[in-house]
């Protein structure tokens, strides 16, 4: 059984083993896998050699799961029981969904995210976007023969809180690790400029399936610094084929549609705007359930015509991401397109004349994101070709407080550098009160009423003074995947009172415990197996680490004594995780919580030692300039 | 943060304390100190190690931000030679809150005209008092220590940028 190879003291450490990880590029229309194999960053093709898997789930009455190509297939056989799309829906609530009366779908309200009335029962859309989620493991451990150390997952860098913690759940529901969320222009980016060895200011123009992101980079020597971002999630492809689709509706003078003639007429409307980049007309045609049949003649010029709003629309953002970056288009070294809409050659057109020049396009935007993904996971699974990297990426969204009169004060404000913290000072305004209520808010308007509510906690236990006496401080938190954790005390009676964020969206960590042990028949041993095994990965992780970081530069920064508290800790875990599967799970958390507790100092000095390395190199690379 | 001085973020930067800094080397420091503490590159570390990448990343950050803009970056000054913070320290005058009222009128009578030109030229006017004021700024600290003194440019600076910004909101909503 060799579960671990630990070098003796001094020694140098076994070679890093390759871990293996993936970038997974979650979009509304299509989902697609891939990984960096030997040096080489490839899309892993599903059996029949498909790189993409439509995002599309359909649910059956015997209880079968179908993803994918299939599902798509039969969408407008059973509308309602498939799901397309569901990445609109994802964190969001009924109201937020903009066109539910034409979907075919039935809604339930439930608090938080909206759900969906399928044959398989009310299903979240963080449930139904791990059935593709899960396809996509499936058909990265078979095509990499092994078990995934973890994935990093994309999504729309206009995403706000709760689109990206359904996100994450989403990924956890379906037994992936997630690495790091990655904005979608941010990958494309990688995946570009690493190809190119480009330098400069280039931008991002992403219209996908169902969101629009525009960002812009600043790319020096492997950094990939996102100096703005901005955007529409509610804006995609598929708009433009809702715009095909009534204006066919309006032509033929049709009388609203069936759920399953919707799906169909949908269908149709897609196809024809992928055939229009081609070829200057073309024939939307198809049969409605009673019979009816439907044929209409678009030119090319009439779906520009159509569309033009659309394309418009595209441009503020655009603009205000310039504004933000304090940059002129001429200042844009390149443009690089993501998203399967943006070969329509008059969108193409628009952003060359906007920007004047031709957009880059020599990579597939349909694979670029995950691509970027993929680079992005290899890294930061600790294979060592891509150390070099690094993405200092940016919250899209303001973050703020309710304050008094419906107001929001920002405390964190967009297009801020993550991770990013700011602690804000209020204060009581009655005498004697004792609690305050704080309400969490994203976005850019100066009413609380019309930006989105993230959380709302209460401060208790505030000690009895006059008002405005209290110093409350609340401190925001925004990690390395953008999500946001808050935090509030009192500071001037010395008594604390901290709390963390409860989220008024999304799940709690109990609905999705539930959610995965739901239907499984020895629910309780499958938890069980599953935390030990969370265990052991931790345990393995942080032995690897620290085994790496001693011979890398303990003998520098320890003391004898340190050394060897430390190794001590280290052969005590090595221990416990070697009597294997027989052990408690508490007995491998504390040792692991051991080490970790001992290698506290180490950890500090290393990081002290790493600050002075970056400033002692400056002169050498302002020569370099 | 035990392992940072945080509140002298020049320092961090290895950069001398004075207002005119050198953008590049700014850049440059930050670009390396994040290649160094970011948490990305502590990801396969211990829960120590990530925790400290995650605090001293967002440190860098914050400094960056802060020294990269004229007003924190002079604030940051004052507040290291023992002065109390700008508001408290130097007042603008009467004349230029009636300078500054005339400005936001003028933003908001082309806002309600839907004129972009005259917003763009408010803009274009604006960018240049800016310039001259981080030039007085830069006198009034580098040249001739003179906290006071800055401390009301500072003050004028955040009204500047709170123009900006209110042109930049306008901008925003003629163009959707």
């Amino acid at each position: 059984m060799a579960l671990l190879q630990i070098a003796e003291p001094g020694q140098s450490a076994a070679p890093h083993q390759h871990r293996l990880a993936v970038g997974i590029d979650l979009g509304t229309t299509h989902s697609l896998v891939a990984s960096v194999r030997s040096g080489t960053t490839e899309v892993l093709p599903d059996d029949a050699g498909r790189a993409l898997l439509p995002s599309v789930v359909r649910y059956a009455s015997d209880g079968e799961v179908e993803v994918g190509w299939g599902a798509r297939d039969g969408a407008a056989q059973d509308p309602r029981n498939t799901i397309v799309s569901v990445k609109r829906f994802m964190g969001r609530g009924v109201d937020d969904i903009a066109d539910a009366a034409v979907m075919p779908y039935e809604f339930v309200d439930s608090p938080g995210m909206v759900k969906l009335r399928t044959v398989a029962g009310e299903l979240s859309p963080v449930e139904v976007s791990a059935e593709i989620l899960k396809v996509l493991r499936l058909r990265a451990e078979q095509s990499l023969g092994g078990e995934l150390a973890g994935a990093v997952i994309t999504v729309p860098a206009y995403f706000d809180d709760a689109q990206r913690q359904a996100t994450k759940d989403a990924a956890r529901l379906a037994g992936l690790t997630v690495l790091r969320l990655l904005n979608e222009p941010t990958a494309a980016a990688i995946a570009y400029g690493l190809d190119n060895a480009s330098e400069g200011v280039y931008c991002v123009y992403d219209l996908g399936g169902g969101t629009f992101d525009f960002s812009i980079l600043r790319l020096t020597r492997g950094v990939f610094e996102v100096l703005a971002t901005s955007g529409d999630s509610t804006l995609g492809g598929d708009d433009f084929d809702r715009c095909i689709y009534n204006w066919v509706l309006e032509m033929l003078q049709l009388p609203p549609l069936s759920a399953e003639d919707a799906r169909l007429l949908l269908t149709e409307s897609r196809l024809a705007k992928e055939r229009l980049t081609d070829v200057p007309a073309t024939e939307v045609s198809c049969t409605l359930a009673d019979g009816t049949t439907i044929n209409a003649i678009l030119s090319r010029e009439t779906f520009i015509e159509l569309t033009k709003p659309l394309l418009t629309k595209t441009f503020s953002p655009v603009r205000r991401a310039l504004r933000d970056a304090g940059l002129q288009v001429e200042d844009v070294q390149g443009v690089v397109l993501v998203g399967g809409a943006t070969r329509m050659p008059h969108l193409r057109l628009a952003v060359t004349e906007f920007f004047f020049r031709e957009p880059l396009t020599n990579l597939d935007p349909d694979k670029v994101v995950a691509l970027g993904a993929a680079i992005q996971a290899n890294a930061l699974a600790g294979n060592r070709s891509d150390s070099d990297l690094l993405l200092l990426d940016v919250i899209p969204l303001s973050l703020g407080l309710e304050t008094m009169g419906g107001l929001t004060e920002k405390i964190i404000p967009r297009n801020s550098t993550i991770p990013s913290a700011r602690a804000q000072d209020f204060t009581t305004f009655k005498d004697g009160q004792t609690a305050m209520s704080i309400h969490v808010v994203q976005g850019e308007r100066e009413l609380v009423a019309e930006c989105r509510s993230l959380a709302r906690f209460d401060l208790r236990g505030i000690p009895p003074m006059v008002a405005g006496a209290a110093r409350i401080r609340v401190t925001f938190q925004v990690d390395a995947d953008g999500l946001l954790s808050v935090s509030a005390r009192e500071q001037t009676s010395g008594v604390e009172a901290n709390i963390a964020v409860k989220p008024s969206y999304g799940l709690s960590d109990s609905e999705i415990a539930g959610m995965l042990t739901a239907g499984i028949a020895n629910a309780e041993r499958d938890k069980n197996l599953r935390m030990l095994r969370e265990a052991q990965v931790d345990a393995r992780r942080l032995l690897d680490a620290t085994e790496a970081a001693m011979a890398e530069d303990g003998h520098e920064l320890l003391s004898k004594p340190e050394w060897d508290a430390i190794w001590t800790k280290i052969y005590e875990l090595a221990e416990t995780l070697i009597l294997g599967d027989s052990n408690s799970i508490d007995d491998l958390r504390k040792a692991t919580e051991a080490l970790n507790a001992v290698t506290g100092i180490f950890a500090a000095r290393r990081m002290d030692a790493s600050i002075r390395k970056a400033l002692s190199g400056k002169q050498i690379e302002s020569l370099n300039v | 943060m035990q392992t940072l001085n945080h509140t002298n973020y020049f320092e961090l930067f290895g950069l001398s304390p004075r207002f005119t800094i050198d953008m590049r080397s700014l850049e440059t420091a930050f670009r390396r100190l994040q290649g160094e503490l970011h948490p990305d590159r502590h990801a396969s570390h211990g829960d120590a190690e990530r925790l400290l990448a995650l605090q001293l990343s967002t440190t860098v950050n914050d400094g960056y931000r802060t020294l990269r803009h004229p007003a924190s970056r002079a604030q940051c000054l004052i507040e290291l030679a023992g002065e109390p913070e700008a508001e408290v320290l130097g007042a603008v005058t009467p004349a230029f809150l009636m300078a500054q009222m005339e400005w936001r009128e003028a933003i908001e009578e082309a806002r309600i005209a839907r004129d972009i030109s005259a917003l763009e030229a408010l803009s274009r006017r604006l960018k240049h008092k800016l310039t001259v004021q981080e030039k007085e700024l830069a006198d009034a600290l580098d040249e001739r220590g003179n906290f006071q003194e800055a401390a009301q440019r500072v003050n004028e600076l955040r009204f500047y940028e709170k123009l900006r910004a209110g042109i930049d909101d306008a901008l925003e909503e003629l163009e959707s």
